[in-house]
């Protein structure tokens, strides 16, 4: 599953990763609102659709981890 | 692996494309007209669909419009195949929820080179 | 030559689009501007020139089916009137790629002459495109896209020169490091942009060498209980190390959307304005625009499914379906030993239960080899529009040619004959027509002072009748005159005059097809290929097939040609005769009877006549027919089989008769290949030979039972 909630930690985390499909919006929309506060992870991430990543923007997000590519860094003004 | 689903009424231009595609390492389906892509859209999920716009029967607008009816495949990008001299149609296409376009005769690289810029990760 | 199987595909379908665009055209002649069949025709050339584009030797018939596809296209857009001469030429271009796909077929390549032998086409198409015309709807649009003041360039170049000391350091710093342009880009996508599927941010991420990225929320959306999700409300600012041109191409599809400027160094110099698009805050510009757009709603219908049942087709190796038949004829024999078997069981190994077993299974094998057997043999049904096809075009050629005026009407065209059947039956169709064009119909001042329309009608009819498949050709021209095929049979020496003499009108018609016999008085062209009718019906009785001429002088003739339907599998009655079996094809059995008894046997004129049901039937004895060795004479009790041949009922009589078998009738080989008794040859159930017979011939000759 691209979007996971990883409760195993010392805190409970957002994860999204591999190449997420617009589809998982509504999934991305629900989990936000049901963990408000949660940071996400995005170390798994290969691609991230714009409808997903203007939803993380939106909500503010904290990212607790980067992929990668810096390029995503880049677009949440992190450069 | 992604799904290039090619609808054209040629079979000589699905054979050669499939080729270039497969290739390439995608999966390819095909179907020779709308009515025949409609059905088959049932049973496969591919990433992108690629449809001749002038096709006996249903055309490629026509086809575009009614795939996007499913939700399944309301973001599913769309190219529709055109000629140099149908300009004006690309406008009606992209109105018909289509991505883009291709030039026919489909050269191999622009092809490639434009489902990469529609298929991340591919 | 052997071809790879694209380009074969391509040959097919080549010839398919050739066909199908030039029956458009004569369609187009008669019924002036039908927006289908000119789209059709346009989409057929359009094809040509697509499908030959794959292949970069085939340059010859890209070029000038492009020609021909951008006038159709000036026709089709009602810029230019589709007249004849036009037609002319398209049927001349399809003439000329229905040559070269010939050529591809048989030496694999397009003739190294191919650009200068269409040359003239070419220019011909290109001076009627460009005649008087006005310019195409492009180049206006092309023209018209200059220098309007893009508001997203307004915007880039707002957040250029508003961009903070740290970043323009970058940017100048890039500048100055390499010679390489630079581009800036603005990216507003519209609202419903996925719907499209788009994602902006793949294209974004194409960019090579992005040196500065802002996402910047265009709306005052926030991320609230109304969020959604689909709805795309940002804008994305960039500078990149690369040229214009790389970037506009990477969003050719929302060229719309976007504003892209070379960057220098000045322009970021510029006088900072209040930076209006200038954090990567997410703050709404003034004016910007949130529009809920309503996709949501539309989602809510169910997939299309296709509607109306249309039937899909598939192109299938012919060697494929003829080894379906070979089986399904393999299959058959092997069925119809079955009851042998059982015969065996019951009367040589004793086990009557046993022989009741296998007669039950034969049944149901039978219905099951029944049922293959038929979509075997639809599987090689073909419409007989097939054959009919090229005769539009070759009608009104040739009365062109002949200036004569002709129209020609086609009916039961959806009439389906075996496939051999339908390549076997064009020949023979073109020598009929040609026939009515050059000897039948008239000259148009001809027709008008017999009180005829100017123009002629030829009708060319399919039908099916039981097994066989009927096709006319019928002209309203001037008949056939009896009186001058006599005279003509005479002095050509094909009838001697006494025959002449006793010869009805309607069996001095069929002269016409007798061979050695022409009657043209002037030989045109047309006709002028060395055969004539006679080809037509050596032709179409080695296929098991009749020709009849039907003739009103001064009103018109009628050719009626009958072919069976398939010449694969066929039912046929096996009768007995002296030691050996013959085939007789069940269609065309009446009714067969055992146990004669002589005194229903009448001579009349000294040849015996069978009574059946009050009808005198001519009988003749099979033995006496084949001449076979030994007393042929007619006994009591023998069985008589009534059988139609040629429209007459006649009898026969043979030792016995057993059932009626499905049959695979092969041709006949070898020295018997010549034997005008028989059709074919067959194996029975017990692996026995037996002949199908040739009623037709083997009653030609009246032979006297001895």
């Amino acid at each position: 599953m691209p979007i996971s909630l990883d409760n195993s930690g010392n805190s409970p985390v957002i994860r999204v990763s591999g190449i997420t499909p617009p589809d998982e919006g509504d999934e991305l929309l629900a989990m936000l609102r049901e963990n408000p506060g949660v940071p996400v992870d995005l170390s798994e991430l290969e691609h991230l659709h714009t409808a997903l990543l203007q939803m993380l923007l939106a909500a503010k997000v904290h990212i607790s981890a980067w992929p990668e590519d810096s390029f995503w860094k880049l677009c949440f003004g992190n450069n | 692996m992604k799904t290039v689903f090619l609808v054209d009424d040629s079979t000589t231009l699905l054979m050669s494309m499939k080729a270039i595609l497969e290739k390439a390492g995608y999966a390819v389906e095909t179907a020779t007209g709308g009515d025949a892509a409609l059905k088959k859209l049932a049973t496969i999920k591919p990433n992108i669909l690629i449809t001749d716009l002038n096709m006996p029967g249903m055309d490629g607008i026509t086809l575009i419009k009614e795939v996007k009816k499913n939700p399944a495949f309301r973001f599913m990008p769309a190219l529709m195949m055109t000629t140099e001299s149908q300009q004006e149609k690309r406008t009606e296409a992209r109105a018909a929820g289509a991505t883009g376009w291709l030039v026919k005769p489909v050269k191999p690289e622009d092809l490639i080179e434009v489902l990469k810029k529609l298929l991340p990760g591919a | 030559m052997q071809l790879s199987s694209l380009a074969t595909q391509f040959i097919l379908e080549g010839r398919d689009h050739c066909d199908m665009a030039a029956s458009g055209l004569l369609n187009l002649e008669k019924h002036s501007h039908d927006p289908e069949v000119i789209n059709g025709i346009f989409r057929s050339f359009h094809t040509l020139k697509g499908t030959s584009g794959i292949f970069p030797e085939y340059v010859a018939i890209t070029t000038l089916t492009h020609a021909a596809e951008d006038l159709m296209d000036l026709i089709r857009n009602g810029k230019k009137n589709i007249d004849s001469g036009m037609t002319d030429l398209f049927l001349a271009v399809l003439d000329q790629v229905g040559n070269w796909l010939e050529q591809i077929e048989s030496t694999g390549a397009v003739p190294a002459t191919a650009q200068t032998e269409s040359a003239g086409l070419l220019s011909t198409l290109k001076a009627m495109k460009e005649e008087p015309a006005p310019e195409t709807n492009i180049q206006v649009a092309v023209a018209s896209e200059a220098s309007e003041p893009n508001p997203l360039e307004t915007e880039l170049r707002k957040w250029l020169t508003g961009l903070d000391s740290a970043r323009k350091e970058t940017v100048t710093s890039a500048l100055q490091g390499s010679d390489a342009p630079h581009t800036a880009l603005c990216y507003t996508p519209v609202s419903d942009t996925f719907f499209f599927g788009d994602d902006p941010i793949n294209l974004i991420r194409t960019i090579p060498g992005v040196l500065l990225l802002d996402i910047v929320n265009t709306s005052d959306a926030t991320f609230d209980e109304n969020y959604d999700p689909f709805v795309c409300n940002l804008s994305f600012l960039v500078v990149a190390a690369a040229d214009s041109e790389t970037v506009r191409g990477i969003f050719a599809y929302v060229e719309d959307q976007i504003a892209v400027i070379p960057v220098s160094p000045d322009l970021l110099e510029q006088t900072p304005e209040p930076a209006v698009v200038a954090q990567p805050t997410l703050t709404p510009p003034p004016g910007a625009v949130f529009t809920p757009s309503a996709p949501e709603q539309e989602q809510t219908a169910t997939p299309a499914e296709s509607s109306g049942k249309k039937t899909t087709y598939i192109r299938v190796d012919q060697e494929h379906i003829n080894s379906l038949m070979d089986f399904v004829g393999e299959m058959i024999i092997a069925k119809n030993s079955l009851p042998y078997l059982g015969k065996r069981a019951a009367t040589i190994y004793k086990v009557p239960a046993l022989a009741d077993e296998i007669d039950a299974q034969h049944g149901t094998i039978n219905q099951i080899v029944s049922g293959l057997q038929d979509i075997a043999m639809q599987m090689r049904m073909l419409p007989v529009s097939r054959a009919f096809e090229r005769f539009p075009r070759l009608v009104r050629d040739i009365s062109r040619k002949l200036d004569k005026r002709v129209n020609l009407v086609m009916a039961g065209e959806e009439t389906q004959a075996d496939k051999d059947v339908i390549d076997l039956l064009g020949d023979p169709l073109i020598h009929m027509v040609r026939n009515s064009l050059d000897h039948g119909v008239e000259t148009p001042a001809e027709r008008l002072a017999a009180g005829k329309p100017e123009e002629a009608t030829i009708t060319l009819r399919a039908y099916q009748d039981k097994s066989d498949i009927v096709v006319e050709v019928e002209d309203d021209g001037r008949g056939i005159d009896p009186e001058r095929i006599r005279r003509k049979a005479l002095e050509k020496g094909v009838i001697t005059a006494e025959t002449a003499a006793n010869m009805s009108d309607e069996d001095a018609v069929q002269l016409i097809m007798a061979a050695g016999f022409s009657t043209a008085e002037t030989v045109s062209d047309l006709s002028g290929r060395g055969v004539g009718m006679d080809a037509v019906m050596s032709i179409v009785t080695s296929l098991g097939g009749a020709v009849r001429a039907f003739s009103t002088p001064g009103q018109g003739s009628r050719m009626r040609l009958t072919l069976p339907m398939s010449m694969a599998i066929s039912k046929i009655l096996i009768v007995c005769q002296g030691d050996c079996t013959y085939g007789i094809p069940a269609d065309d059995v009446i009714e067969s009877m055992i146990s004669v008894p002589l005194s229903r046997v009448t001579t009349v004129n000294s040849w015996p006549g069978l009574e059946v049901r009050g009808d005198l039937l001519p009988l003749y004895s099979l033995a006496a027919q084949l001449e076979m060795d030994g007393d042929n004479s007619i006994k009591a009790g023998f069985s008589a089989v009534v059988v139609n041949v040629k429209g007459e009922s006649v009898a026969i009589a043979v030792d016995s008769f057993q059932d009626i078998n499905d049959v695979v009738v092969k041709p006949l080989a070898g020295m018997l290949q010549n034997n005008p008794y028989y059709n074919g040859s067959t194996i029975l159930g017990d692996g026995s030979i037996t002949f199908i017979l040739n009623l037709q011939e083997v009653i030609r000759n009246a032979n006297q039972p001895r």
